[in-house]
């Protein structure tokens, strides 16, 4: 499992890293409340584009790089897991990443947003990044790359104004309310766990 | 002697092709030589050894161990070399490396720099600015370095030159001079079997046409010569295909019929090459 999360890294494309950056706008919001909010929602959108970059390719490079992994001595489930816990440490160098940009611009601007709230962010921007990867990752295994770039990105995106909706107009808002970032964590659990059984059920299926 | 590999009745079905009821076996201490045409199953035989492709029915055997129970530690114990890039072309040479050496449990870090300074193969550049035959190279000296006992390779010598090509097979000797391995290696170019491979397998539609001794398979038929008048005799003793020549004709038969043929008129024997005996028996199935 550790070879193939290092292989993940390896072989990460070298824009991933860039990603961060595209917390700028955010940063240099005057509005410390908006730069708090916006903190954990994009960072879990960068730990899940992170995630993304790091199985980008063609349909043929996607065929290749799984043609090589199988016939290393590997199992096809622990590909599949491994796959799932490296999403845990691309959300993580988002959020550090993330956190040194935010305190530098804090510093800069001198504007007294404190950075208490960081601890706070942690769990949400976590479900997020899971969540988004959740939806996307069964969607790559089953149709490459190419197709959870686009088609994933859609149902990332309509899955969860689905599921808002759904919540909003379910007894579960109050539950939501109440609790938000329980909820969150188990609504993550579920699809996270969801997802990893129909990723697997997928890619043991597959022949390269 | 052991089995180091055996495929007993695999079949996979996909559209428009199938591999049907393919059995053969390689014992320890030997090369065998896997050939036929273009879109045979070669490749997609071997992909079902390495469990890339999900036979429908069947059973692969790799050193006495079906392929279903123990998969993963088997493949601790085969070196391979595909004729595709599957290496990370956007990494260099000792970054490739790198990301798999961990996977090995005996892998030897100072045999792979010996290969590698043997092959020439520069370890800081990207795979991907590699010729096809030093990317072929770079194949092997993974496969070679982490005391693999079943080498698989897929058509290993196309594109390489004739020098290292040469090289490659003084290489695969050496390593079969350990009693305890096996190689495994499908190509086009029969030329290099004849040199090293003790067995045959020879593939033709998704069907193994034959799977044999090189020996016994190159006495097993015969090249028969002749001028026109002798025609009719030929036809007569049922070759598996005639062909006219400039000369006169050029039948090919099993040696048996062939020798038997010599008492009654004067035609002249040749022992065909193993390029000759595929020719002729793809071309007598397609008839």
């Amino acid at each position: 499992m550790f070879q193939l999360m290092m292989q993940d890294v390896y072989t990460q494309k070298k824009n991933a890293y860039f990603t961060p950056l595209f917390l700028l706008p955010l940063m240099l919001s005057n509005s410390g409340g908006v730069r708090i909010f916006g903190f954990f929602v994009i960072v879990g959108l960068l730990g899940y584009m992170m995630a993304s970059y790091s199985h980008y390719g063609t349909e043929e490079s996607d065929r290749m790089r799984h043609r090589l992994l199988l016939s290393l001595p590997v199992g096809r489930r622990s590909v599949v897991a491994a796959k799932y816990v490296m999403v845990g440490f691309w959300w993580m160098l988002a959020f550090v990443f993330g956190a040194i940009l935010f305190s530098v611009v804090s510093v800069i601007f001198g504007d007294g947003v404190g950075l208490s709230f960081f601890p706070r962010s942690i769990i949400p921007s976590l479900c997020i990044t899971y969540l988004f990867t959740s939806i996307d990752l069964p969607v790559y295994y089953k149709f490459g790359h190419k197709v959870s770039q686009i088609v994933g990105m859609a149902l990332v995106f309509t899955s969860m104004i689905g599921f808002v909706t759904w919540v909003a107009q379910t007894r579960l808002l109050p539950v939501f309310l109440k609790q938000p970032v329980l909820f969150l964590v188990i609504v993550t659990l579920i699809v996270t766990t969801v997802s990893y059984f129909l990723s697997l059920r997928i890619f043991e299926k597959k022949n390269f | 002697m052991e089995n180091i590999m055996a495929l007993n009745h695999v079949t996979k079905r996909f559209k428009g092709f199938a591999l049907e009821d393919v059995s053969f076996s390689l014992k320890k201490g030997f090369i065998m030589g896997f050939v036929g045409p273009n879109g045979a199953g070669k490749s997609t035989t071997i992909r079902c050894i390495m469990d890339l492709i999900h036979i429908d029915s069947g059973d692969i055997e790799l050193f006495g161990e079906n392929i279903r129970n123990r998969l993963i530690d088997l493949k601790q114990r085969i070196g391979f070399v595909y004729d595709q890039d599957v290496f990370y072309g956007d990494l260099t040479a000792e970054k490739n490396k790198r990301v798999i050496a961990p996977f090995y449990k005996r892998w030897n870090d100072e045999a792979f720099y010996r290969y590698i300074k043997a092959f020439d193969v520069p370890l800081n550049k990207k795979l991907r600015t590699f010729s096809k035959g030093v990317k072929m190279k770079f194949a092997l000296a993974m496969a070679l370095s982490h005391h693999a006992e079943l080498i698989i390779m897929d058509e290993p010598t196309s594109g390489l030159d004739p020098i290292f090509r040469k090289e490659l097979l003084d290489i695969l000797m050496d390593v079969i001079q350990d009693e305890n391995k096996a190689i495994f290696f499908s190509t086009h170019i029969t030329t290099d079997l004849e040199k090293v491979a003790d067995y045959i397998t020879f593939i033709l539609d998704g069907k193994i046409l034959l799977s044999e001794e090189t020996n016994d398979l190159l006495e097993a038929y015969t090249l028969v010569k002749g001028p026109t008048t002798l025609e009719t005799d030929i036809k007569a003793a049922r070759p598996i295909a005639l062909k006219a020549t400039s000369l006169g004709f050029e039948a090919f038969m099993e040696g048996n019929a062939a020798r038997q043929l010599t008492r009654k008129a004067n035609f002249r024997l040749e022992r065909p090459s193993l390029e000759e005996i595929m020719y002729y028996l793809v071309k007598a199935r397609k008839r």
